[in-house]
């Protein structure tokens, strides 16, 4: 039986269906599995992506040929039978099903199995194929509950309260923000964000994520304000001038990799808050597991580990070179890749 | 050892060199004075002779964690040392003990 999905140079390719999944180079017609700028690419000629990422992904790439879908929602193209599920990745985040000469198969694009106020929670979706992605792929990567992650944001933040500092939380702009401002404890003081945070925010609110309320700094009249901020920006803005303003403010930075000392230490980071929106080693192993799927086709990450790991377990696994990942935006993301081929 | 490995998350957890003076000062006005020994002793850089050699350490993880050694070997490769990578492999205390630093 032909497979349903194939690696193209211009990305992932359905061959019955005639369109690509999260392309990477301008096609006819492209399925966007979530907004982030490595997945959700301009110049396509026509995008599919599910309702709630309509909002985000126009913030991002401005008018563009959008049809949107429900999450469930089933239509036919090209005799191929195309759903999007939640992916729990960010707002929007869709896995594709597609059915197609009695084969399931599931493109997960990014997910994360644990839940989270500003996205609707991953679904496991019966598949015979599962093309998972493999970011945090090794044993090591274990996240801690949101709740616990907050409670030391919070503590972090009051501190610097006390102390007279600002805190500067640098983290992903489009859903990570989102994801801690939903978190917070926002009685604890104002919160600033940067500029590339703030039509995210207006995306989500307008989605009906409820975020607390949040100001540019330009807002800020009382600079006294300023010493008792939380403050949210992408890590390119505080190497930046932008940052002056906040004086001598302590630095932090949430992403899943600030599991590892190394990578923080070499950001110079103060605090490192091991929050991740991609699932955790446990969480791709569940969500494989739940799938059914007898076969796995692994993309960007840790893809030989998990290959290799995925063939113990008795599965027929394999993997897509992808180019997602590996671009400016992602090295956004993670200033310090703390092993090379773990992009 | 808990108290101790507070200690340790606080100093790391900043650059300023006033606050790691800070949280030494609140460490050694409430550790019991063998623990607080043992701790300058570890903070200047004080290294015990090995007892256990670190191959047999890796072996160890490898078995409580339930993870085959070549997958250790790659989140090491990850990791960079061989007890972050060890603390991250294994499986998270549900019951944790409190001994001291001194025994």
């Amino acid at each position: 039986m032909a497979d349903l999905v194939v690696q193209r140079p211009e990305g992932l390719y359905c061959p019955p269906g005639d369109f690509y999944i999260d392309p990477w180079r301008p096609v006819a017609r492209a399925v966007i599995t979530h907004a982030h700028s490595d997945h959700a690419r301009a110049g396509h000629g026509h995008y599919l992506a599910s309702q709630q990422s309509q909002g985000v992904l126009r913030t991002r790439l401005g008018e563009i040929a959008l049809q949107a879908l429900a999450y469930g929602e089933r239509i036919v193209h090209n005799g191929v039978a195309l759903s999007l599920h939640p992916a729990g990745h960010v707002l929007g985040s869709a896995q594709v099903r597609l059915e197609h000469g009695g084969q399931v198969w599931v493109a997960s694009g990014d997910y994360k199995v644990a839940p989270d106020r500003t996205c609707a929670p991953f679904e496991p979706v019966k598949c015979d194929v599962f093309i998972t992605e493999s970011t945090f792929g090794l044993p090591i990567y274990r996240w801690c509950p949101d709740d616990e992650i907050f409670a030391d944001i919070d503590d972090w933040w009051g501190r610097n309260v006390l102390a007279g500092r600002a805190s500067v939380l640098t983290c992903y702009s489009f859903g990570k923000a989102q994801r801690i401002l939903s978190g917070v404890d926002p009685s604890i003081g104002p919160i600033v964000v940067h500029g590339a945070v703030e039509p995210l925010n207006r995306a989500y609110r307008v989605a009906g994520v409820e975020l607390p309320e949040t100001r540019m700094v330009t807002d800020v009249k009382d600079r006294a304000d300023l010493k008792r901020a939380l403050v949210v920006c992408p890590p390119s803005a505080a190497a930046s001038p932008w940052m002056r303003r906040f004086g001598d403010a302590s630095t932090a930075f949430a992403s899943g990799w600030m599991q590892l000392r190394g990578a923080r230490r070499r950001g110079g980071w103060d605090r490192g808050f091991v929050l991740s929106d991609h699932a955790d080693w446990p969480g791709l192993m569940g969500a494989i597991g739940a799938t059914g799927a007898r076969r796995v086709i692994v993309t960007h990450g840790s893809g030989p580990v998990m290959v290799r790991y995925l063939a113990e377990q008795g599965l027929q696994a394999q993997a897509f070179d992808t180019e997602y990942g590996g671009d400016g935006v992602e090295a956004d993301v993670q200033p310090e890749a703390p092993s090379g081929d773990a992009a | 050892m808990k108290r101790f490995a507070a200690l340790f998350a606080e100093l790391d957890a900043t650059t300023s060199t006033n606050a790691k003076v800070d949280a030494l000062q609140r460490y050694f006005g409430q550790a019991p004075a063998a623990d607080a020994a043992w701790a300058v002793y570890f903070l200047a850089g004080g290294k015990p002779r090995q007892v256990v050699p670190t191959s047999h350490l890796a072996i160890l993880a490898c078995e409580v964690a339930g993870i085959a050694p070549w997958l250790f070997d790659e989140c090491y490769q990850a990791v960079g040392d061989l007890a972050e990578t060890i603390a991250h492999v294994l499986p998270r205390d549900s019951q944790p003990g409190d001994v001291g630093l001194a025994v």
